[in-house]
């Protein structure tokens, strides 16, 4: 008998077994199934003592290539190898629900749950099966997402049939590319001369955003752009005995988050950049004047050529510009 | 084969190897090798990801039932699978490819290299070794690219799945500034910063600067940066998970910075500005740890987290290289030193707890509360390093002792009262609350102030703290007008109050509208429409009296300080937006999948002074044709174009101005405006096929190219240029910044034999750049040194050649 046979009727023994147990968990209240407990307008359509699980050996007589695929994710090695519930001791069940319907008409798409394009089930539906076991961290917030109330479903993004990314199950290689699918205007800031080393690979969306919601949009995974952005760059952080008011909110005031075509991700260059805010007035030529390409190193008048037009424009002098902890810092000169 | 017939002799073979690669992969996650990505495996420019089985698809794909490949609810198409490799479960599968790395043309310009390691040497582009444990019960991965090269990036990976994860990252980076610095100072760095022999700090003519910068060379000013991580994930209970994580970011390098001197504006030869070089060399250790827990009605997310960052650099110390004044036949001796306080040490400490439970009518009810701490304490240093100007003595207090408490609060509750209705309300509280405690008393005067700019002592009030308070509503409904369809309406109230800015108070009101449709053929579309307003309290010109008083009177005449009152800054304005976003997502007859985006966004702030406008207008096609496993193809396409306009007057004192606090004369023949035009175009194809069964291609080909344009406008009678320009000759239109890129990947991997591939990699960057702040920069401007860097066109190859091995 070959090890295959072996395991096969170990693995029908235990689905067996698995089964009893769920029954009898379930009688007993010791175990049920969460009806993903957040309740978001839907729960999965079946209850854990339906009488028509068939087990996975079942599913593998027509869905060769769907289970093989599906054993080399996590999913399979949690399921098949170290089940936690007796949910997961079902398998394909434990996510498509009972199989018997689908096996009496293999026609009707509405006989199991399926998860792609035409399945035949809302959304909702879908997101619940897989929130009856994700539930949990950053899907807290989910419900009432930006991702949720535009009806994306959990598999628009992961694809849990098949090994695709290294981690997290995705629809695509990485992270980067999924967002990609729908938002293809960022991989294009992220070409700009300044940008993140996102398409480096050094970063990836998931970084700076929590795809699955969050308390501050767009879908930030810290309180505010502040606090998301000093969490990598902790020396703009302070406190400082001269703080930068705008700072203080956020960092969207100056840069642009992605790429941009200035250098350091600003919005435009000093001194335009900082003209936006500063025109106060009573000192001579500064910071107000308007600067033409007189002003530059390239200008024909030696004398008039301007720090603050040239190079790093005003931040030549106002190096500390994200605030200074310098006694004579309030310019943040220092 | 699949891993069911692995043979028990197989087996305990590869357990041996399993046990030697496990002890290796152990020790190098105890050297402490590890991402910052939660979510990603660590990648790098040029090995791209370490997932290699996703460079050969299964043919098959992943259905034996339907011909048509399957799409995503949304209507996005699978890719093909991996190809499926059945023996490498449950033992050992190892995989390591390495050659060579060659670089040609102009490899050394600094935007080519800014994120990656081009230099010419071994390559072991990829590492990766998985050890199933038999049996499911553990696995261990260990993944490695770049392996020994400034963008090198590791993982190892332990875990038992669904119970217990231990994961470490490591993740490298070499960020390239410049590679042509002209650097005249020596002790780059360093905390202090020294003119070479023949130069006397504060009393240089610049024909001396001149002599000594002839001899100086280039310079490369790089940042490196490290970052390993540690996480944990455990399962404690069904119900309940412990995360944690403890992460280590080392920061060593330099990068450009800037000191002054005195402000030489409007003459040749007063005042001292300096492109410096900032020493970095900081250590940022973050950790953090988490409980969630997970019921059948309610769930709860209980958080701590903290950060502190180390900074080794305290201060910058530069000898001046220029002289006070330098009118060529007199020279006067200026200050000698200039100290700027670098980014202080600082801790930060955070608490967060979430929580939902569920509630009737398919309702739930949504907590999340935090509240951080951060600090900073360190020592302060005197106003000035140069002697006869201030010490200690003249500081109110010795220690920073500042603190910003933050306080964060949103309870949501959401319903779906009837089936087809879903009804959602959320209010928010946020605080922040910045104590600086520190006051600048200047001992020469008695009053409150502080030392400016090594010259003289000024009359300024002390640091003022910034804090807010934010506080907002928002409800939303959204109704299923069909089965795949559904509208939405959301309203927003935001009321803000701030402290020691211009305006007191805003608020914002924003509405949107938004629908999402699933058909017809497939297709999937997405329409928002967005409103916004921002109005608020009085604006107070006056305000900022206390920042902008006067200046040490020998270098800009005193005068009343305040904005202009018809000036509204760019944060705080009034202002009106629309926004209008489209993406859909549509197939072609089964085809080619078409991704497309079109924004629309504009803002209106109204204001006599300030920025007047803002537009943004973006367009982005995506054509994907997935063929086969064998083939696929990639048309895409992006186009953004901006606009802002902006309003002001310069300050120049004169016969059309007046002193009368907050009301300058009008007509204003100093108010000027500028106008900011950019487009950016991206378009590209990429394509991936196998011709024969043991050869791979793959070809990528992008061109992107950019042009931004300001053109300002101003009265030539009037007084709104420097005193250096004439504005009868003066010229309106600032050089286009200009960006053009191609860039071109290749790649052949021809499969040698079952356990053997050797691949050729190509990447060819053409660049053209011009950036008018950049152009005809030299080292020395007046009696400004710079460090003359400028991005340059440059073409550049990479060439690499590797062969991988499996086991």
């Amino acid at each position: 008998m070959t090890e295959f046979h072996r395991s096969g009727r170990r693995r029908r023994g235990s689905a067996v077994v698995a089964l009893l147990a769920l029954a009898l968990a379930c009688r007993g209240g010791q175990e049920s199934w969460p009806d993903a407990s957040a309740s978001p307008a839907a729960s999965v359509p079946w209850s854990p003592n339906d009488p028509g699980f068939l087990g996975i050996e079942v599913c593998r007589g027509c869905h060769r290539i769907e289970t093989e695929h599906w054993e080399a994710t996590i999913h399979a090695r949690a399921f098949l190898d170290a089940p936690r519930t007796a949910r997961e001791r079902l398998a394909c069940e434990a996510c498509h629900g009972p199989g018997a319907a689908h096996v009496a008409d293999p026609h009707d798409s509405t006989r199991i749950v399926g998860f792609t394009r035409g399945s035949g089930h809302p959304v909702e539906v879908m997101n619940a099966t897989c929130l009856a076991c994700h539930a949990g961290g950053s899907r807290l917030h989910w419900p009432g997402s930006r991702h949720e109330g535009e009806a994306l479903a959990c598999s628009d993004c992961h694809n849990p049939m098949a090994a695709q990314s290294e981690r997290a199950l995705l629809r695509e290689r990485d992270v980067s590319r999924t967002c990609f699918g729908c938002h293809p205007a960022q991989r294009a800031e992220f070409s700009k001369r300044s940008h993140m080393p996102l398409l480096e690979g050094k970063i990836d969306c998931a970084d700076c955003h929590q795809p699955h919601g969050s308390i501050e949009d767009p879908l930030l995974r810290a309180d505010s752009s502040f606090d998301l952005c000093t969490r990598c760059h902790a020396d703009k952080r302070g406190p400082f005995i001269w703080e930068h008011a705008p700072v203080t909110e956020g960092c969207t005031s100056c840069h642009l988050p992605h790429g941009s075509n200035r250098d350091h991700l600003l919005v435009t260059s000093p001194p335009f950049l900082c003209q936006q805010c500063h025109a106060q007035i009573g000192v001579a030529n500064h910071p107000i004047s308007l600067t033409t390409p007189e002003n530059l190193a390239s200008g024909s008048v030696p004398s008039a050529r301007d720090a603050r037009a040239i190079g790093r424009g005003c931040v030549t002098c106002h190096a500390q510009i994200h605030g200074s902890n310098h006694p004579s810092g309030a310019r943040f000169h220092r | 084969m699949t891993r069911r017939h692995v043979s028990n002799a197989g087996r305990s073979r590869r357990k041996g190897r399993g046990s030697i690669l496990a002890i290796v992969a152990v020790s190098l996650m105890v050297a402490g090798l590890a991402s910052r990505s939660d979510a990603a495996p660590p990648t790098s420019a040029l090995a791209g990801d370490s997932h290699r089985e996703a460079v050969r698809r299964d043919a098959e794909g992943m259905t034996t039932i339907q011909s048509e490949r399957r799409r995503s609810p949304s209507g996005l198409r699978y890719p093909y699978p991996p190809a499926r490799d059945g023996d490498a479960l449950e033992t050992v599968d190892l995989a390591l490819e390495f050659g060579w790395l060659v670089s040609r043309g102009e490899e050394d310009e600094a935007r080519h290299r800014e994120y990656l390691d081009p230099r010419d040497g071994l390559w072991i582009r990829r590492l990766r070794m998985d050890v199933q444990v038999p049996d499911g019960q553990g696995r261990i991965a260990l993944r490695g690219t770049n392996v020994g090269r400034a963008d090198a990036s590791y993982g190892l990976e332990l875990e038992h799945p669904g119970w217990f994860r231990l994961r470490t990252d490591y993740s490298a980076l070499d960020h390239t500034y410049a590679s042509d610095a002209r650097v005249l100072f020596s002790g780059v760095g360093g905390e202090r910063l020294s003119l070479p022999a023949g130069l006397t700090p504060g009393n240089n003519t610049q024909a001396a600067v001149d002599d000594a910068l002839a001899s100086v060379g280039r310079t490369r000013l790089s940042q490196s940066r490290a970052d390993g991580s540690v996480e944990l994930y455990g399962r404690l209970l069904p119900t309940l998970t412990l995360r944690g994580r403890y992460r280590l970011e080392r920061r060593d390098g330099e990068r450009p910075w800037g000191g002054t001197l005195g402000l030489p504006f409007g003459t040749t030869g007063t005042g001292s500005v300096v492109e410096l070089v900032e020493p970095i060399h900081s250590r940022t250790h973050d950790w953090s740890m988490g409980l969630e827990w997970v019921g059948e009605r309610a769930q709860l997310n209980v958080a701590y987290d903290g950060s502190l960052f180390d900074n080794r650099r305290e201060a910058l110390i530069w000898e001046n290289p220029f002289a006070a004044t330098d009118l060529g036949t007199i020279v006067i001796a200026g200050q000698p030193l200039g100290r700027m306080a670098l980014a202080p040490d600082n801790q930060r400490h955070r608490v967060a707890v979430d929580t939902a439970i569920s509630t009737p009518r398919r309702g739930r009810v949504t907590a999340s509360a935090s509240w951080t701490r951060m600090t900073q304490d360190e020592t302060l240093m005197p106003a000035s390093i140069n002697a006869g100007i201030s010490d200690f003595l003249t500081l109110s207090r010795r220690r920073a002792d500042a603190r910003v408490d933050l306080l964060d609060a949103k309870v949501a509750w959401r319903a779906s009262p009837v089936r087809r209705l879903r009804l959602a309300i959320s209010a928010r509280f946020s605080q922040r609350d910045s104590d600086t405690r520190y006051v600048g008393l200047d001992r020469t005067s008695g009053r409150y102030g502080y030392v400016v700019e090594d010259l003289a002592a000024t009359d300024r009030v002390g640091a003022t703290p910034y804090s807010h308070r934010r506080i907002s509503a928002r409800a939303r409904a959204e109704w299923s007008v069909w089965r795949h369809s559904k509208l939405g309406v959301e309203y927003e109230h935001l009321r803000m109050h701030r402290s020691g800015r211009a305006r007191r108070e805003t608020t914002d009101d924003r509405a949107r509208l938004h629908w999402t449709a699933r058909g017809p053929f497939q297709s999937n579309h997405r329409l928002a429409y967005e409103i916004s307003h921002r109005g608020g309290g009085a604006y107070d010109p006056t305000r900022d009296n206390a920042f902008y008083a006067s200046s040490p009177t020998s270098t800009e005449p005193r005068g009343p300080s305040r904005s202009l009152r018809s000036f509204r800054q760019l944060d705080l304005a009034r202002h009106l937006s629309h926004s209008l976003t489209l993406r859909s997502i549509a197939p072609i007859a089964d085809v080619a999948d078409v991704t497309l985006v079109v924004r629309w966004f504009e803002r209106d702030f109204g204001a006599t002074h300030g920025v007047q406008d803002e537009r943004r207008a973006e367009a982005d096609l995506d054509v994907l044709r997935r063929l086969s496993a064998k083939t696929e193809m990639r048309l895409f396409a992006s186009f953004e174009w901006r606009d802002r306009r902006l309003t002001s007057i310069d300050s120049q004192p004169g016969p059309a101005f007046s002193f009368v606090p907050g009301s300058p004369t009008f007509p204003l023949s100093n108010e000027w405006s500028w106008t900011s035009r950019s487009h950016t175009v991206v378009v590209g194809a990429a394509a991936s096929t196998r011709p024969l069964r043991s050869l791979d291609l793959s070809l990528e080909y992008r061109f992107q190219t950019t042009n931004e344009s300001t053109r300002a406008g101003f009265d030539r009678t009037g007084g709104a240029l420097t005193s250096t320009v004439d504005p009868a000759t003066a010229t309106t239109s600032l050089p286009v910044v200009r960006l053009h890129d191609h860039v071109l990947e290749a790649e052949a991997t021809w499969s040698v034999a079952e356990r053997l591939e050797t691949s050729l990699f190509y990447r060819l960057h053409v660049s053209e750049f011009d950036d008018a702040q950049q152009r005809g920069i030299a080292p020395r401007v007046n009696q400004i040194l710079f460090l003359a860097h400028r991005d340059r066109d440059f073409v550049a190859h990479l060439i690499g050649v590797t062969a991988t091995m499996r086991y």
